[in-house]
């Protein structure tokens, strides 16, 4: 019961990807998704887990997360340039020319 | 019940609240808005979990850096359409903020041990030497991947 909060958290980021079909909004969901995880982690300190080892996997997951989000919205800049949208039903191809 | 239980729950359902405006959100910049302060509110529960360094991460890389590339993102491409309205079964998910509320301020973990910024540091810097060097190229080689990017989109643009 003590990670239920964190699990509804979780839910709503992944109605959030369900729901929308805008890559920011679906990058939006992956963010809220990967920090609810994080919250997990950090309950699961007092339970099974040594302090520092969570600390850890959250340092590295807030980490991993600010990387992906680089490169992905890097990603949607580009395919907004060339498809004038960025609704994830109009990209097909990521590769340069195809539509 | 203490005190500090009862804030987390607050915190705690202000969150779910915040991650419930972003799904609801017609405008992807008030959706951009409100996953900040879900981000900062998260940040805030870290905190109340005896965990000021990761709270101050979690603030300062989510809430400052991520979101301000996020509303970046939101200003520089064609996203400033409204979205479809949402029809009334999905209004049923504000029912999660005050069970997360209530949930959060029962289980509230009082004596979970606390993360200092010191004990992390050494930590990292004494025992997990190979795995913060690999985080730092992860980070250059993510920052190396994007100029790409950007450049292949450059070039595009001027042909």
């Amino acid at each position: 019961m003590i990670y239920a909060p964190a699990l509804a958290l979780a839910c709503i980021g992944f109605l959030v990807m369900i729901r929308h079909r805008q890559a920011l909004l679906l990058f939006m969901g992956v963010e809220i998704l990967l920090a609810a995880g994080n919250w997990v982690a950090l309950l699961a300190v007092d339970q099974r887990l040594l302090s520092q080892h969570v600390a850890v996997f959250i340092l590295f997951s807030i980490v991993v997360a600010a990387a992906e989000a680089t490169l992905g919205l890097s990603i949607v800049l580009r395919l907004a340039h060339r498809h004038r949208t960025i609704d994830v039903r109009a990209f097909t191809s990521l590769r340069d020319g195809g539509e | 019940m203490s005190a500090v239980a009862v804030i987390y729950g607050i915190t705690s359902a202000l969150t779910v609240a915040c991650g419930i405006g972003v799904l609801l959100a017609r405008r992807p910049l008030i959706a951009g808005f409100l996953l900040t302060a879900a981000m900062i509110g998260l940040g805030f529960l870290f905190w109340e979990l005896h965990s000021p360094m990761l709270a101050g991460i979690q603030i300062l890389v989510y809430g400052g850096g991520v979101l301000v590339m996020v509303l970046f993102v939101v200003m520089l491409t064609p996203s400033g359409q409204s979205l479809p309205s949402i029809s009334w079964p999905w209004r049923a998910v504000w029912l999660l903020v005050p069970l997360s509320g209530y949930l959060a301020a029962r289980t509230y973990p009082a004596h979970a041990p606390q993360i200092s910024g010191r004990q992390l540091g050494q930590w990292l810097l004494m025992r997990q030497g190979l795995p913060l060097e690999v985080l730092g190229v992860l980070l250059l080689l993510a920052l190396a991947a994007v100029l790409a990017i950007a450049q292949a989109q450059s070039e595009e643009g001027r042909s």
